[in-house]
């Protein structure tokens, strides 16, 4: 039956983890660079921009990754094995 | 509770009055897309979405000014307006995909200039974030993220419409428990508007959205989450359709024009929808919808809409749970 219910279950579980990634990346990125912005600029807070900004890539890349695994790995591995 | 009525009644009935309108410019100008997805492939009117900008704007307006909320109406209307004249620009004339982004970003300029923006935006668990210098800056930066990611999924019969009225959900919910009325009003408006306009859109759709609507519901979302003070609210009911963008972005390796796409993300086989092996065609939602089955295109709207419901109750729950909710 057409009717894609399996593929939407999938799509809800891949939705979940990056709202949980996105819940932790505005958390850690709060934390590290929100308050430094505001401030006179010194290497400290740098180095805070710094890893904020790699937190951020991070996040994208690792969300990018997730789809591409859900999409070949997980959803048409399934589809061809039938 | 009249301001935010007066927004729904007047969005719904100008934007009723609006798409007859739309539809003879449309037609007057040769402005029609093909339906790619149907075995007839017919010529649909594709600047319907000129209806969703004058309703949205007329609705949200009148609701805002009722309230007394002047530089809130002037604000939205102009970024709307900006919005629309650049989605309409790119409805007569295909834009340079990577120019695109910077112009959709002007139309965040009149929040900015208005200053009908508070820079303490509220984040989870943290609470209230000082970023006095960097938010306008941001506002830009989502403006042309959000009104993209919109107008990215507007790629099915009803589905911009459709997930836009789910993606609206927690925010009226929002807006009408924790007594925010310029989300009230903006989401009413926006929600009228798109349900008038989605019965003509749904499948089979007699009239398109084109540049011209997505964008301008995209910037009014946009907007919305400024205006309003819900701007992780807004980001993350709007996930799948940011999900869309960034994916079709990173899978094509930057910013490209989707006509000059050599590989597509699905193969339609008479009413069915099935999503292409190849790796390397551009990862998208609904790609990924059909990569278990081959649906139709009704069905995969109606999945987009159940995703962007789930993508609701997060941001509902998140708001509940970790901000100004608890």
């Amino acid at each position: 039956m057409m009717n894609g219910w399996r593929s939407f279950q999938l799509l809800v579980v891949l939705l979940t983890i990056v709202w949980a990634l996105f819940l932790s990346v505005s958390m850690i990125l709060g934390l590290i660079i929100s308050a430094t912005l505001e401030n006179p600029w010194s290497e400290g807070q740098f180095v805070r921009v710094f890893v904020g900004a790699a937190v951020f890539i991070t996040w994208v890349v690792v969300w990018q990754k997730l789809a591409e695994i859900w999409l070949y790995d997980i959803m048409l591995r399934r589809r061809r094995d039938g | 509770m009249l301001p935010p009525v007066m927004a729904l009644i007047i969005s719904a009935l100008v934007t009723a009055a609006s798409l007859p309108v739309s539809r003879i410019i449309s037609k007057r100008f040769g402005l029609e897309g093909v339906d790619i997805h149907k075995p007839e492939k017919p010529k649909i009117p594709k600047i319907g979405g000129l209806s969703l900008f004058t309703g949205i704007t007329a609705g949200a307006s009148a609701g805002l000014v009722l309230s007394g909320l002047y530089r809130d109406a002037l604000a939205l209307s102009l970024a709307l307006t900006i919005s629309a004249a650049i989605g309409l620009a790119e409805d007569f004339r295909e834009l340079n995909p990577i120019l695109k982004p910077f112009l959709v970003a002007l139309a965040g300029l009149p929040i900015i200039m208005l200053g009908t923006y508070s820079p303490y935006p509220e984040l989870p668990f943290i609470g209230k974030a000082r970023l006095t210098i960097l938010y306008p800056l941001l506002v830009l930066v989502g403006t042309a993220i959000v009104a993209n990611a919109v107008n990215s999924i507007d790629v099915l019969n009803g589905s911009m419409a459709l997930t836009s009225i789910a993606s609206l959900s927690p925010l009226l919910s929002i807006g009408i428990l924790y007594s925010k009325p310029d989300v009230v009003i903006i989401s009413a408006s926006m929600l009228a508007s798109l349900a008038v306009f989605a019965s003509q859109n749904f499948f089979p759709a007699k009239i398109f959205s084109g540049n011209v609507g997505s964008l301008s519901v995209g910037t009014a979302f946009a907007a919305l989450a400024v205006i309003g003070g819900v701007e992780v609210v807004v980001l993350i009911a709007l996930m799948p359709q940011i999900m869309n963008e960034l994916h079709i972005i990173l899978s094509m390796g930057g910013l490209r024009n989707a006509k000059n796409v050599v590989l597509r993300p699905v193969e339609v086989n008479g009413y069915s929808i099935k999503a292409s092996v190849v790796r390397g065609a551009p990862i998208t939602l609904v790609r990924l919808l059909t990569s278990l089955e081959p649906l139709t295109e009704k069905r995969v709207v109606y999945l987009l809409a159940y995703l962007c419901l789930y993508s609701g109750f997060l941001a509902f729950l998140t708001y509940a749970l970790f901000m100004g909710g608890r």
